[in-house]
């Protein structure tokens, strides 16, 4: 293209700002990256980083600040504009149409003709050419939602190429993936950079970040901190860059022996005529014990998650809880029971938005006495007291118990879900996705919260897509595939690429 | 030799009822394709009813009528999507108003405008024109296909042509994912917000010809509430063919062969909210059909 | 406490001030279909205002349009709450209407104390039965609720129609309707000169009673829980198929008793298509009231005003009185709608810049 010897710049962001209602997102960030290359941004939940690359992919508009491409202002004011000028995103939720095909999925918007009508062969003949230069390969005429995750990654990473994108952005693309698939995806990355491709890859994962990155930009509340080459650092430096400071200790692990609290006996849970979505379970939690689940999400985690929570019916086995059969027990007798559940999708599941925070601190306790008199009558001074209560000991910022929950920010509405669950005496928590979404600090006292009650004798069943997470808090991991047990194991002895094998399915039950 | 005077005659009034719920069906089922279900087809086949007969006693223009009514109902199915996207009303809640002022609207101004209430005939008003076939004329059976009203061969064209569209042409693509994912239209750089717009107008459209047929052609007078459930018949039409445009017109088809019959059966002296109760009946029976179908072979592949 | 302040006034002004505006829209949009006709609207609104609110007998008469009102205004907003969309309503009181009748005319040797309970719980019952079957179908099968409910409306119509004209058709002459319900099966009137009748007094009670469920009770919050979100309503130990098939079946009561009193309070038998859209007037009343029962009273005295008002304008003028209908219809067009102006703003925003980088490159 251009004839200049030496680096060329591919793209540069310049003092991008831009200011949502309540938050400086970009606080005059500047960027650079040259062409082949792959530069990562790394930052906690809300450093901002999304919101850069919402505005580079023309999704959003910053307040101030230019783009430049190859040395060219350019401006979007739409996802297209953006696409035109060759930039390309690859989600963090894939943007697929599951029922439509792939082939489908990949020309939508970019359709070739033939006259009036899609230029079908001319499609597949280009969407080969592609696979073939960049070594992918895909099923062109299933439905996309019937690939495998990896492969849906792939699918888009294709969609991005099919439409020539010279700059390509990658959204926390290994967050759904094994350790083994990651790999592969870093493979694919370097092969499309030496084609000359461009990569903006965002993530806070920093062992991959020094395995794959030829140069890295910090980012922390909407400001970019440093730029250093991965050989000048370390992953403790990075760390302490994007957190600021070193955060408080999560609370020791106490030595706890406790009794059988939660047994599951060969619990399935049928999809379909023959297809199960979660099988033969059979598992014990104990008294003081976080047992956490691993697994790639959509291997049967939420279904465990409801079967425990009394949220589905299971089709076979039993359900045990502190000595009692409860398998017919529903959801309202499971919160009498004594089993409370922290829930993965908080915005649809674990609060009602439209609420205040105070109705949101009683849901699924509001028939107990204390809240609700004869006749079903609402104590609200208890109500009002339960939700300062929570909001104390919680540290939740909220300007009062009376304002929508929805005002929160993420964290502190996870806050208040949590502070509701471990409020009323559980004896067993399921916790799913617990630190999804919100920022460093917040995670940083759930965690603490919960090893806590772990540490009083309560019983954990954490769930999370994490390894991290997992590793971090749980005394025993199971790793779910396909539905059915992989395998059990310690967390402390065990590596994480044998816990990446259990998860793909390469080791252990799933295989049959 | 009396079998084949008998189909004939059923055929013709099948092929008169037709056109109307073809086109509503095709109004429903274009809504439904991007997730909008508007059920505000009969409102705004009043309003085409109204404006067609009103233009066409004033200019004696019939396809002048036709095209008022078209231009109206376009705009109506405009601001449909206008509410729905921009404004975010509920698309149920919508319908409702639009039906509601559809029945008050025209009664306020028929009474407003000519100082009648209740029905509007007016010797200006001409009838649509027919396409004439002189040599279908001594082929029996296939002879009711001369002599039809513009509409109804509008009504067939209009089903080819979004057959063709939806299946074989980015636009379908486009209108087909839209319905499924939105957002994943939109980052794959299509204002999917524009593909609604542009399936809620011609939703209108639809029901421009449709409401214009029943004044001006099928016939040549206004009555209030004229429209008499054909809107909603059309959506379930659209259900009952599975949201695809053969299978509205096959949908729409079973309808008019019904009231064919039906209308047969009047003139034994049948109580005529019996004979208007049918197509309901036959629509739920066939809804309750389609679900317990689905349901079963859903089974085989979910719970 | 400024925040405290912005909050209230975010609640309160959204509440109050929302359905006004939408009002004053929709009159205004209605005077545009009065000015053709050469009648000033100013005095055509005059006319109602002062027909529907100017005098005694103008508050009886609106009154007595509003009555039946309440009942649909309270069985839509209580539905919303709960989190059904109850667009059934108009054929769930037809219903109701035709079992009081039924009742009232065929049981007649009953004593009033037993006679009037039966017409009520009959109308209740035909109602339920009629919300039941498409929610069930719904529920079961998944059956499009809404297409469900516009079938039953029209056939409960059409079969009333029917049954009234031909089978059960009374002693009148010329008239088709049910024959008269006995004497004591008929609510007292307020006046001789008006349709106000104890049923008011039954729909004021039912005011008080949901304002008292919806707002305090563990029952409402419940309801709210799972119209609000049904995810969170499962979570929080609600089964959400089952609790919304209650709320329907208290739902149509409501719309049943909307029936009776037509029947036991105005008319005295039933007339086929007597519903001037009171089915669908509610659901517009529940929507200006966001469900709040003190707020639906509020407009279903207000609409039964314009509609009071409107036979008042019809009479004095070439005026019909379907203006008013139009004017509900704009009603619900526009109150539900968000006219956040923010994304124009963004866009014509963004348009700007990009019209400056242009010229700056």
């Amino acid at each position: 293209m251009e004839g200049e010897t030496g680096t060329v710049l591919a793209l540069e962001m310049r003092e991008i700002t831009k200011q949502y209602p309540a938050v400086l997102a970009n606080d005059h960030v500047s960027i650079q990256a040259e062409k082949g290359s792959i530069v990562c941004i790394i930052g906690e939940n809300g450093a901002g980083k999304s919101t850069l690359m919402s505005i580079l992919s023309g999704m959003e508009q910053p307040d101030s600040g230019e783009i430049l491409l190859n040395g060219e202002r350019v401006s979007f004011a739409s996802g297209r504009e953006a696409m035109k000028h060759k930039i390309g995103m690859v989600f963090q939720q894939f943007m697929l149409v599951n029922e439509l095909s792939v082939l489908e999925n990949i020309i939508l918007g970019a359709e070739p003709t033939k006259g009036v009508r899609i230029d079908l062969d001319k499609a597949r003949r280009e969407i080969e050419e592609v696979m073939e230069s960049y070594d992918m390969k895909l099923p062109l005429d299933q439905p996309a939602g019937s690939l495998w995750i990896g492969l849906q990654q792939k699918l888009e990473i294709l969609k991005v190429l099919y439409r020539g994108a010279e700059i390509i952005i990658l959204d926390e693309p290994t967050a759904v993936l094994t350790p083994q698939e990651t790999k592969e995806l870093f493979v694919n990355m370097r092969a499309l950079a030496e084609k000359g491709k461009t990569l903006l890859f965002i993530t806070h994962k920093l062992n991959e970040v020094m395995e794959v990155a030829d140069d890295i930009y910090v980012m922390r509340s909407g400001k970019l901190i440093t730029r250093v080459s991965p050989k000048d650092t370390s992953v403790e430096d990075l760390s302490l860059k994007m957190v600021g400071h070193e955060l408080p200790p999560i609370m020791a692990r106490a030595e706890v022996k406790g009794e059988k609290l939660l047994t599951l006996e060969r619990v399935g849970v049928r999809r379909g005529r023959e297809g199960y979505a979660l099988q033969g379970i059979d598992m014990t939690i104990s008294r003081g014990e976080i047992l956490g689940v691993a697994g790639i999400s959509g291997n049967g985690q939420n279904e465990l998650a409801h079967v425990v929570a009394g949220l589905l019916k299971p089709s076979e086995g039993r359900i045990l809880f502190q000595g009692k059969d409860i398998t017919a027990h529903d959801r309202r007798l499971r919160i009498k029971d004594g089993i409370s559940y922290i829930p993965e999708d908080r915005n649809r599941m674990g609060a009602c938005l439209s609420w205040s925070v105070e109705d949101n601190s009683i849901g699924g306790y509001q028939d107990m006495p204390r809240f609700s008199g004869p006749l079903g009558v609402l104590r609200r001074k208890a109500i009002e007291k339960q939700a300062q209560e929570m909001v104390e000991k919680f540290m939740i910022k909220t300007p009062g118990t009376k304002v929508k929950i929805a005002s929160l920010s993420g964290g502190n509405c996870q806050k208040v879900i949590v502070a509701r669950e471990t409020a009323f005496d559980a004896s067993l928590i399921i916790a799913s996705e617990p630190s999804r979404g919100i920022d460093i600090h917040a995670i940083n006292s759930i965690y603490s919260h919960i090893m806590e009650l772990r540490n009083q004798g309560c019983g954990v069943l954490l769930i999370s897509s994490s390894l991290d997470e997992v590793l971090t808090l749980s005394d025993r991991v199971m790793i779910l595939y396909e539905g059915k047990i992989a395998g059990v194991v310690d967390p402390k002895t065990t590596p994480r690429e044998e816990i990446g094998l259990y998860m793909s399915g390469a080791k252990g039950g799933g295989q049959e | 030799m009396d079998m084949v005077a008998f189909l004939e005659n059923v055929l013709e009034t099948t092929f008169k009822t037709l056109p109307p719920l073809v086109l509503a069906g095709l109004g429903g089922m274009i809504t439904v394709k991007v997730d909008m279900l508007n059920l505000g087809l009969e409102g705004m086949m009043m309003m085409a009813a109204f404006t067609a007969a009103v233009v066409d006693h004033m200019t004696g223009q019939p396809l002048v009528a036709l095209l008022a009514a078209v231009v109206l109902t376009s705009v109506m199915g405009w601001l449909f999507g206008l509410f729905n996207i921009r404004f975010r009303v509920n698309n149920i809640i919508i319908s409702v108003a639009i039906n509601s002022l559809g029945y008050s609207l025209t009664k306020y101004l028929l009474k407003a405008m000519f100082g009648v209430s209740g029905s509007f005939t007016s010797g200006n008003i001409v009838k649509q024109p027919t396409v004439i076939l002189p040599f279908l004329e001594g082929i029996p059976l296939l002879r009711v296909f001369n002599g039809q009203s513009i509409v109804f061969w509008l009504s067939i064209l209009c089903t080819l042509a979004l057959m063709y569209v939806v299946n074989k042409t980015p636009a379908g693509l486009r209108l087909r994912a839209t319905g499924l994912n939105d957002v994943a239209v939109n980052t794959a750089g299509v204002n999917s917000d524009r593909v609604k717009y542009v399936a809620c107008t011609l939703s209108g459209t639809f029901c421009g010809l449709a409401g214009a047929y029943l004044s001006t052609s099928y016939l040549s007078m206004f009555t209030v509430g004229m429209v008499s459930g054909r809107g909603y018949l059309g959506n379930i039409a659209s259900i009952l063919g599975n949201r695809t445009a053969g299978g509205t017109f096959l949908g729409s088809l079973l309808f008019s062969v019904t009231t064919g019959l039906t209308m047969k059966i009047q003139t034994f002296g049948f109580p005529s909210q019996l004979i208007q109760l049918i197509p309901y009946v036959v629509a739920m029976l066939c809804l309750i059909l389609i679900a317990v179908v689905r349901r079963r072979r859903k089974a085989g592949i979910r719970v | 406490m400024k925040e405290r302040i912005s909050v209230l006034g975010e609640k309160y002004g959204r509440a109050i001030l929302r359905p006004i505006a939408t009002i004053a829209v929709a009159l205004v949009i209605g005077m545009l279909f009065i000015l053709p006709t050469g009648f000033s609207p100013l005095k055509a609104y005059g006319i109602i205002f002062k027909g529907a609110f100017g005098s005694s007998v103008g508050w009886l008469g609106t009154l007595a349009k509003a009555t039946p009102l309440l009942f649909t205004g309270l069985a839509a907003a209580f539905a919303s709450w709960g989190g059904c969309f109850n667009i059934g309503i108009e054929g769930q009181l037809y219903m109701g209407a035709m079992a009081a009748a039924l009742v009232g005319h065929f049981c007649g040797g009953l004593p009033g104390v037993i006679l009037i309970p039966l017409c009520l719980i009959a109308a209740m019952a035909a109602a339920v039965l009629w919300a039941l079957i498409p929610g069930l179908l719904n529920n079961k099968l998944e059956i499009n609720i809404f297409i469900m409910f516009f079938i039953f409306n029209n056939i409960a119509s059409l079969l009333t129609d029917y049954l009234a004209s031909n089978p059960l058709r009374g002693e009148l002459v010329g008239v088709e309707a049910t024959g008269r319900i006995a004497a004591q099966a008929r609510f007292f009137r307020f006046s001789n000169y008006s349709d106000l009748n104890g049923g008011l007094l039954i729909a004021l009670g039912l005011v008080l009673l949901f304002w008292f469920v919806q707002y305090k009770t563990r029952f409402g919050y419940e309801c709210s829980a799972i119209g609000q979100n049904a995810t969170f309503g499962e979570y929080i130990g609600i089964r959400h198929a089952r609790r919304s098939m209650l709320v329907l079946t208290i739902s149509a009561m409501v719309a049943g008793l909307c029936g009776a009193e037509q029947t036991m309070g105005v008319l005295g038998r039933f007339y086929p298509n007597f519903s001037s859209d009171y089915g669908f007037t509610g659901i517009s009343i529940g929507m200006l009231a966001n469900d709040n029962p003190i707020a639906v009273a509020i407009f279903a005295i207000f609409f039964g005003g314009l509609t009071y008002g409107g036979q008042q304008l019809e009479s004095n003028s070439a005026i019909s009185s379907d203006l008013v209908r139009v004017i509900q219809a704009i009603v619900i067009m526009f109150i539900s709608a968000d006219f956040i102006v923010k994304k124009t703003r963004a866009k014509r925003r963004n348009k700007a810049r990009e019209k400056q980088g242009r010229e700056g490159a």
